[in-house]
């Protein structure tokens, strides 16, 4: 008898753990979204924050050197990474940007213009077809652990790019020829296939399938990093996690990574391309948005992402100790809000049209960031080459809009959802709740729904989510990186629950990428985001925001990136203590 | 008493292999792709079926979960999907914060809870008995997240005595202990009292006095014993909550323990980490109370001997 309710008692007991378990860890992530999240992780893509996880590998607490001395260090709040190969990271860019070089890189030029400027590769030619670029490459470069780097390695570089199981990056190499074959096994290297011809030790010869005018400016993204083959091949699933056999040939070494906690990068000083100006870089990993502050505050920061910290820009920006010490630049990116054209009644451009008329996106804004951004009206934002300023602006105008709906069949208006992730901060469920009341307004009775991520995720690439907000930031400086991407293909536009219908302007948006007189294919992305967006009505296009940094006493040489990522090169910062 | 406890560890495996099944079941059916979940908005149906297939997801889940229980036996928890590293090995590395700040909590909360139980008990509703169990009131009501919040303010950010967060400087663990050891304090202060009080009313205490010993004497030797007992079952299963991971003082003092990699498996849909977090939450708490039984027999030859 006693037994048996002992063991009764050890059975209620186990339960109770596991509901305690699930339980807290459930109220936690509300916690952490509420207080940790990233501002746009939930919602933006060229990203580069992120709830995470993070780890070192084996026991231990630390990967790599445990005993440097952080004092002189460059010090911010890092992001919490699964893995550093930048092949296999879709969302981590800061050691790969500083820890490796790509062939090509980017420059922002002191108007806000960028430009490729040469890296790994010295010059370029491209044969007059768009077809074949042949890099010549710098001599005498070595990877951070000694070794030389070749054309081989690049190489390398691109068909691990296509055949490594865990690359998500892929993409990237996807227009060179042969490159599926690679992909499907049918080729073992692009050298078979006759993608990729390494002249000579420091000549390396691309050819594409069929001309790709972004190409250049794709290899500047993190994922193209150049890596050696003989260290990444000997390192295997080692590589990105193990910070000493993470080679590159970048300004910074990757040197430590403690459990969810701390990543270490010490100067290069024999970098190839001259030593960064301090004597490395320490990422925290906060993940509290009050704790950045205070640590801020107590000198344990140099430097503050308010993109982390959303909750803590007003308190800077109405700070007079701080407010002179914001440092802010455009991200190149656009937000927007979807229509989904399966939906009924979405499916009539005149609905979509109304929705578009009936929201005032400059008092959003206003609302949600102290108006520190710009209205976007189509597709390519701000600071993107193919930016067009002539774009009509989309017109805040309700009458206008009834008077659409009611010509739709919808007069008396009608129900619509809209989908929230539950990562969303709390600038998400406010746009919400703003959408909602202003399409109210119309006659359009809004119910948010907030979804759990991961189901949002699915439920958006099965193509059958509700209208729903994100945004894109630019990952390289093209069009394509943003028209491609969301109106190249049925699949493209399924796969983010937009189902657009306009198979014309489907196939002119692929077959853009392909016309190699420049202007020309300039143009054509001008008209067809004018198509898209205007004339059918596909997303409402809202702004693109200026990202905040707060930047501690002693530090020079701070900028913020092309594109306003959160993280971008850092060898010229310099901190003085 | 070794048959006992070899009884207890062997009744506790059925129930282990239940709480592995319904683990399982239960975090598979809920929808969501891992892949998906990582990669946000770079995702492409390509790399989320390749991924997918590569960690075996497209199995129908009862393979998988054979798969799962197969790699179980040989004391494999598996590979997080995210983090690309073996689950036993995330555990092993998360484990040593958490088990610091448990301890450290712990000692907090046995410190503070006994004697102000035993001292409330003694001076049954006198001011200081109302301000023990005031004090201990305020810990249990508490919520973690604003007392950590509000004391990293005063104590680190104002004052300046420890760091505002870390996990390597053993100073970083002052306040995190403090904030968890009071909450458990208060618990643990209320029961020693009302277990105290209710034996100092029975007759073998009045016989203790009755032969004249002191008040101490009787407290401590003859009344704490007893009342002991409820409070050890007590902080046996505070322990064992304490190491499954303090999820919210760990976030916000940025320590990397195992409730903070838990939380991050749920969001990531990273079933392996998941699975493994919470498999190893349970043992420990059956742990904890093996050890919480085994102290009772201990301390009371009644249950010893039964």
């Amino acid at each position: 008898m006693k037994k048996r309710s002992l063991s009764f008692m050890m059975a209620a007991l186990m339960v109770g753990s596991m509901a305690t378990g699930c339980g807290s860890a459930s109220n936690q992530a509300a916690t952490t979204q509420a207080a940790g999240g990233s501002s746009d992780t939930a919602t933006t893509a060229a990203k580069d924050s992120g709830a995470g996880s993070d780890t070192g590998a084996s026991a231990g607490t630390t990967e790599g050197a445990t005993d440097i001395d952080t004092s002189t260090f460059f010090k911010l709040v890092g992001d919490n990474p699964d893995i550093v190969d930048p092949q296999c990271t879709s969302d981590y860019y800061a050691i790969p940007m500083n820890c490796f070089d790509r062939l090509v890189e980017v420059k922002k030029n002191d108007d806000g213009t960028s430009e490729l400027v040469p890296s790994l590769a010295k010059s370029w030619d491209i044969s007059s077809d768009g077809l074949t670029y042949t890099f010549h490459l710098e001599e005498g470069v070595k990877y951070q652990n000694g070794a030389d780097f070749t054309a081989s390695d690049v190489l390398y570089t691109f068909n691990r790019l296509l055949t490594y199981p865990k690359s998500v990056n892929d993409d990237i190499a996807d227009g060179i020829k042969g490159a599926q074959d690679v992909k499907d096994g049918k080729a073992k290297s692009l050298a078979e296939t006759g993608g990729i011809t390494v002249v000579d030790d420091h000549t390396v010869q691309f050819t594409l399938e069929s001309p790709y005018a972004a190409f250049l400016a794709e290899l500047t993204v993190p994922g193209a990093s150049i890596l050696d083959e003989d260290t990444t091949e000997a390192a295997g699933d080692q590589f990105g996690i193990d910070p000493s056999v993470t080679i590159g040939t970048g300004p910074f070494i990757f040197s430590s990574w403690t459990f969810n906690s701390e990543m270490i990068l010490t100067a290069n000083k024999d970098c190839w391309s001259g030593a960064p100006k301090c004597d490395g870089i320490d990422f925290k990993i906060v993940p509290d948005e009050e704790t950045q502050r205070m640590m801020f505050e107590n000198g344990e920061l140099d430097l503050l992402d308010l993109d982390n910290a959303p909750s803590q820009v007003d308190y800077f920006l109405q700070s007079d100790k701080y407010k002179d010490s914001i440092v802010q630049g455009p991200r190149v990116g656009v937000y927007y809000v979807t229509f989904n054209e399966n939906i009924e009644p979405l499916q009539d451009v005149k609905v979509r049209k109304a929705l578009q008329m009936s929201i005032d996106r400059q008092a959003i804004l206003d609302a949600l960031y102290g108006g520190r951004g710009q209205l976007e009206n189509g597709i390519l934002p701000h600071g993107l080459i193919g930016y067009n300023a002539d774009l009509p602006e989309i017109k805040y105008d309700v009458e206008g809009a009834k008077k659409l709906l009611a010509d739709a069949g919808y007069a008396d208006g009608f129900d619509l959802e809209l989908d929230l992730s539950s990562d969303s901060d709390a600038t998400g469920k406010n746009l919400m709740d703003i959408l909602s009341s202003m399409w109210g307004e119309i006659g359009v009775r809004c119910t948010v729904k907030t979804i759990d991520e991961a189901t949002l995720q699915d439920t958006k690439h099965n193509g059958e989510l509700g209208t729903y907000s994100s945004s894109w930031s630019a990952d390289f400086n093209d069009p394509d990186n943003f028209m491609y991407t969301f109106f190249g293909s049925d699949a493209n536009t399924k796969f983010r629950s937009l189902n657009y219908k306009n198979e014309d302007a489907i196939s002119r948006v692929n077959a853009a990428r392909s016309i190699v007189d420049e202007d020309a294919r300039i143009k054509e992305y001008q008209d067809l985001e004018k198509i898209i967006i205007q004339d059918d009505a596909a997303w409402l296009p809202l702004y693109s925001k200026e990202h905040l940094f707060v930047v501690g006493p002693g530090v020079t040489g701070f900028s913020v990136s092309w594109n306003g990522w959160s993280n971008g090169y850092y060898r010229d910062v310099a901190v003085a203590r | 008493m070794l048959k006992k406890v070899v009884n207890r560890i062997l009744v506790s495996i059925p129930v282990l292999i239940g709480v592995i099944f319904i683990i399982y079941i239960m975090l598979n059916i809920i929808p969501g792709n891992p892949i998906s979940v990582m990669m946000k908005e770079h995702a492409r149906q390509e790399v989320i079926d390749r991924m997918s297939a590569y960690y075996g997801l497209d199995k129908p889940v009862m393979v998988q979960f054979l798969i799962y229980l197969k790699n179980l036996c040989h004391g494999d928890l598996g590979m997080s999907y995210k983090l690309n590293r073996s689950v036993n090995a995330l555990i092993a590395q998360a484990f040593p914060y958490t088990l610091k700040l448990a301890i450290a909590a712990a000692l907090v909360s046995w410190i503070i809870g006994i004697p102000a139980g035993i001292v409330s008990a003694i001076k049954e509703n006198t001011a200081v008995d109302h301000f023990f169990m005031g004090f201990s009131l305020l810990g249990v009501s508490m919520p973690v997240f604003w007392a950590a919040l509000l004391f990293q303010y005063v104590f680190a950010y104002k004052l300046g005595l420890v760091p505002v967060s870390g996990a390597d400087n053993p100073s970083a663990y002052i306040l995190p202990a403090i904030v968890l050891g009071w909450s458990s304090a208060g618990t643990i202060a209320r029961l020693t009292r009302s277990n105290l009080l209710e034996v100092l009313e029975a007759d073998y205490i009045r016989t203790a006095y009755a032969k004249g010993r002191s008040q101490a004497g009787v407290i401590l030797h003859h009344a704490f014993k007893n009342a002991l007992l409820p409070v050890i079952t007590m902080m046996a299963i505070q322990v064992a909550s304490l190491l499954s991971g303090a999820v919210i003082t760990e976030t916000v003092f940025a320590i990397p323990g195992i409730g903070r990699l838990a939380v991050d498996a749920i969001t990531s849909r990273d079933m392996p980490l998941l699975q493994g977090t919470v498999l190893f939450t349970t043992v420990l708490i059956i742990l904890g109370n093996l050890i919480a039984d085994i102290l009772y027999s201990v301390i009371d030859p009644r249950i010893r001997e039964s």
